[in-house]
């Protein structure tokens, strides 16, 4: 004690004397422009968001569409096009949809013919079953929610989807409800993203997250192929969320919310007509789909990760990628663009279950294992394209995978039309054990035999190919029992572990492939445009930080200013410690 | 032909398709036996009518969950056909579904079963065949019509090719089951191909029997009649229109026309069936001027080769009777006796017929000799939905060769117990089995 005591002392007349040397309008400008950012950080704070519990809806058997029945209901409606409907099927043959996905009731028919009563009865279907898991699951009162938000892009009447929520569980009156419409599959991470920022300022609050997508009247009657193909991939699905921001419920809660970055490409004219609601020449409604759309998915996904990269990757990436970045830069030398392992900043991934394409096209982009893209293959395999609310079954599987440890870090993607892709990373609270009532209880145990069949039908013997299941349609007659033959002799435990470790195996060698598109490389320095935005202002804000806190203090506030950015919390931080230590050394 | 009354009260079809609730049949392949496939052109078309309290609040999406459960526990009816490279057809187990057809009728049902017409039954059951697009014709099509009073119909069309009329009825009492909650412990199975072992013993056998006969050119069994190829198309066109007459025989009327045949030989009794048998022979050959037919099919029930949870042809006794005079010149006794004692099992000349033919022939086997089929013992009567049987059943054979088919069916119990006789006819033959009937046997 005595021995602090006096070096204090010996500080403090050290340190006297050069307050001469600064006048006295310094240090006060000084102390109050501390205070102000101390006080304004503090306010601005943002408050955590956490996902108590999600429940995703498990469409009850009887609205089971088997592939040969979708092919044969496809055949006798569209008995006047053999061609199209040869070309649909071999489509969707390969769509990687499985035996178990379902259609709301209405399209059993030959020919559907749905109206308004079915579409509500659809939607009261599986948001209410949705909502009625989740009351049930948390056990929350429906009176004590605040903020319902319920996302279903195409079919929206009056009154709205959310006011039959409060309806029906009677909410209270002063409920803040939204209905978002028409924003595509991606729209359940827009709704999640509405529902953090009003989260930001209503303390105390609790929000309901309901993402689905109607079917019934949306189902396309006419002969245009581009057109019929949703018809094929959509089914049944939806899911309920419950967010809070309330402290108390940190320890109960599953995740919290780390980041949601959204990109939106409606400013290209291409990417905004990509996938678009019209009438085809017969005068019928449908959803085109246009040629390019992975290309724009892809672009769209690069946008997207070059946001949230600065934001989860690991010290060691980001400095490898600066690193590179100035020597190509600064020395001009001739090495190739280093790109950041997504890999080492998550450990689950939910890429959006659009379609086999879309999953093979993200696994390929960011040299995900099998394993990575499983719980998306699977959640097509099993519920099919359930639009907005995919991203909960894949969440769902991997818990049900048990595969959910504390610490984790899951990365949720999401494409839509618009074109946006979004996407959110979360943080896992607490190990999370497999529910028994979930939409994958009762066909998680079967899962290991539907990968082990695939294989066996290809007789792949190196599970790791597994990308190729989504292929395997079994081929007509005798072929199907060979396969069963194979499927029995194979041991699928053995099998699995091997596919797992080959896995392991990849996550070692393989890298982010990502690069930058040339139309980015001359893009002006926005926040959006490339990953070395934030990156690089982050480095130069320390250094400048660093430099002026020296020299003059006014410069500095230009720089916070600017920096000001949702990470800016962070550095000023690191700023003020600098500015501390520096003025200590004096 | 159906009045218009009945045939226009029926509106608002809907069409779907049920499907087993779980991955049921993986794909598999069900091999078909060669009576199966001698069967192929066939179909049973039942109608089952359940009275007001049976339906009431069984609304159209409980009873589609009901028949998702229930397919679970039958998915071989729920295949579609395919062809092997061979050409031999087998189902492939792809869970395509059985076609529900939903539909309204604007008559109560006491008024429907109280009509005259005897082909009203027929609006009540789908009427499709399989084929010409084979891959994709159900094999089961289910039609649920509902009555102005309440209550409703169940009409049933099953493919002959999977199984007789008693595996049909075992499939849909599986389905009555079902509304119960009660489950077999198996699936409905089909019943199996011969070992590897038979087919080779079958074959060394036709060896030796052609050894034997070896100039013979092949016949066909009296008992098949070879139809030109059909195809895809597995169905039939007669050279006539065939119509569906039903009459029914009381108990008493039993027991008058047994005495009437037996005549004084007390001792000697000639059961229900073979006195019907006898009773519709001997007016048909009257009505065809005494030409009448001379060889008829019997087919019946081979209760002990029949086990439940399987659905089969193997099970149903096919038999030919020969005669070799004039039907006028027989005592209807005798005539009763040769049904009895000389019916001869042609299964297996059906089945050699079958296999010998690398192309697979298509045989009719009902109404390619006048056909008696005995469905008397048939428990149609004993499907209970929620508590209640049927108030009527009837059943029908489709799709038959022109020498008519003769259906003995049971009669709905406590109403008047007896015998309900379906008799499917050339048109032409009807009118005038009627009046001979009405004049020689009193049977109105």
């Amino acid at each position: 004690m005595l021995k602090l005591a006096m070096q204090f002392y010996d500080y403090l007349i050290d340190y006297v004397p050069n307050l001469d040397h600064l006048s006295l309008i310094h240090i006060l400008t000084f102390t109050l422009l501390t205070i102000t950012l101390v006080t304004f950080y503090l306010l601005n704070k943002p408050r955590t968001v956490y996902l108590i519990d999600f429940a995703c809806f498990k469409p009850p058997s009887s609205l089971r569409v088997p592939y040969a029945t979708a092919v044969e209901h496809g055949q006798i409606l569209l008995a006047s096009e053999p061609k199209s409907i040869a070309f649909l099927v071999k489509i969707f043959e390969r769509a990687g949809l499985g035996e178990e996905t379902c259609l709301p009731q209405t399209l059993h028919y030959l020919p559907p013919n749905p109206c308004m009563m079915d579409s509500r009865d659809e939607s009261q279907l599986v948001i209410f079953s949705a909502m009625d898991s989740l009351i049930q699951q948390t056990g929350i009162n429906p009176k004590d929610i605040d903020i319902l938000i319920v996302n279903c892009s195409l079919f929206a009447p009056t009154p709205s989807l959310s006011a039959m929520v409060v309806n029906r569980y009677k909410m209270r009156s002063n409920v803040r409800s939204f209905n978002l419409s028409g924003m595509g599959c991606s729209a359940g991470l827009i709704s999640l993203d509405f529902a953090k920022h009003l989260l930001q300022v209503h303390p105390e609050s609790n929000a309901v997250v309901i993402s689905t997508e109607i079917l019934t009247p949306n189902s396309y009657r006419g002969k245009e192929r581009s057109m019929l193909l949703p018809n094929f991939l959509f089914r049944v699905g939806g899911a309920a969320i419950l967010l809070t921001n309330k402290r108390s419920q940190r320890k109960y809660a599953k995740y919290s919310l780390e980041h949601v970055v959204r990109t939106h490409k409606g400013h290209e004219d291409k990417s905004y007509r990509c996938v678009t609601q019209e009438e085809d020449k017969e005068g019928h409604v449908g959803i085109a789909l246009n040629i390019d759309l992975m290309a724009i998915a892809a672009n769209s996904l690069k946008s997207n990760i070059s946001t949230i990269g600065p934001l989860v990757l690991p010290i060691t990436e980001q400095l490898l990628f600066v690193s590179n970045f100035l020597g190509k830069t600064l020395f001009k030398l001739d090495i190739k663009p280093y790109i950041p392992d997504f890999k080492k900043a998550f450990d689950h991934f939910c890429i959006h279950a659009g379609g086999r394409a879309v999953i093979d096209e993200l696994q390929k982009h960011l040299k995900l294992s099998s394993e990575h893209v499983e719980a998306s293959r699977m959640t097509l395999h099993r519920f099919g394209n359930t639009s907005s609310s995919s991203l909960w079954y894949e969440l769902g599987y991997i818990e049900a995978k048990g595969r959910m440890k504390k610490g984790d870090r899951v990365w949720q993607i999401g494409f839509g039309s618009g074109f946006k892709c979004n996407s959110a990373v979360w943080k896992c609270n607490r190990d999370i054990e497999a529910v028994k009532n979930g939409a994958w209880a009762d066909c998680i145990h079967r899962i290991q035999r539907v990968i082990g069949e695939m294989a066996a039908v290809w007789g792949i013997t190196n599970v790791h190919s597994l990308r190729l299941y989504a292929k395997v349609r079994l081929p007509i007659g005798r072929e199907t029992r060979e396969g069963r033959d194979k499927l029995t002799k194979c041991q699928m435990p053995t099998v699995y572990s091997r596919y797992s470790r080959s896995v392991r195996l990849t996550m070692l060698h393989s890298r982010f492939s990502y690069t930058h598109s040339s139309s980015d490389q001359h893009a002006p320095l926005t926040p959006q445009s490339s990953l070395v935005t934030t990156l690089e202002l982050r480095t130069l804000g320390i250094v400048l930080i660093y430099v002026f806190s020296t020299l003059d203090l006014r410069p500095l506030c230009l720089v916070f200013y600017n920096l000001f950015t949702d990470d800016g919390g962070r550095i000023i931080m690191d700023g003020i410690m600098y500015l501390a230590h520096i003025i200590a050394r004096k | 032909m159906a009045s218009s009354k009945e045939q226009n009260s029926i509106y608002d079809i809907k069409i779907s398709t049920v499907v087993p609730g779980f991955k049921s049949g993986h794909d598999g392949a069900q091999e078909l036996t060669a009576m199966d496939l001698a069967m192929k052109l066939h179909y049973l078309r039942f109608v089952y009518y359940f009275k007001a309290p049976t339906f009431d609040g069984f609304t159209i999406l409980k009873i589609k969950e009901t028949m998702f459960s229930w397919l679970c526990h039958a998915y071989i009816p729920c295949g579609r056909f395919r062809r092997a490279e061979s050409g031999r057809p087998f189902i492939k187990c792809n869970d395509s579904g059985v076609r529900l057809f939903e539909a309204k009728c604007h008559l109560s049902l006491d008024e429907w079963l109280e009509s005259k017409d005897d082909s009203r039954h027929k609006v009540l059951v789908p009427n499709q065949v399989l084929g010409p697009d084979l891959a994709y014709s159900p094999l089961v099509l289910i039609q649920l019509t509902d009555f102005k009073c309440g209550g409703k119909s169940v009409g049933m069309s099953w493919s002959h090719v999977l199984g007789d009329a008693f595996s049909a009825m075992g499939f849909i009492n599986l389905w009555a089951q079902a509304i119960a909650g009660h489950y077999p412990a198996q699936p409905l199975t089909m019943a199996q191909l011969p070992t590897k072992d038979q087919p080779l013993i079958m074959i060394q056998q036709k060896d030796t029997t052609y050894d034997l006969q070896n100039s013979k050119p092949k016949i066909d069994p009296l008992s098949v009649k070879r139809v030109d190829p059909v195809g895809d198309l597995w169905s039939t066109s007669n050279n006539s229109k065939m119509e569906t007459v039903t009459f029914y025989f009381s108990t008493t009327e039993l027991t008058r026309l047994q005495a009437q045949i037996c005549g004084k030989k007390v001792d000697q009794q000639l059961p229900e069936f073979e006195c019907i048998c006898v009773v519709i022979w001997q007016c048909l050959a009257k009505v065809r001027h005494g030409s009448g037919p001379k060889v008829v099919t019997i087919c019946r029930n081979d209760s002990k080769n029949r086990n439940k949870g399987i659905i089969t042809n193997e099970s149903q006794i096919i038999s030919l009777v020969k005669t070799d005079k004039p039907i006028g010149d027989y005592e209807p006794f005798e005539l009763g006796s040769l049904i009895m004692t000389k019916a001869d099992d042609e299964r297996m000349k059906i089945k050699e017929a079958m296999e010998i033919d690398e192309e697979l022939p298509d045989f009719l086997i009902y109404g390619a000799n006048l056909t008696f089929v005995d469905l008397s013992d048939a428990s149609f009567y004993e499907m209970e939905v929620r508590g209640q049987k049927p108030a009527y059943v009837n059943c029908v054979i489709d799709s038959i060769g022109d020498e008519g088919v003769v259906l003995v069916l049971p009669t709905p119990k406590g109403c008047f117990d007896g015998r309900m006789v379906n008799v499917t006819l050339p048109q032409t033959q009807i009118f005038e089995l009627k009046s001979v009937l009405e004049e020689d046997w009193c049977v109105a």
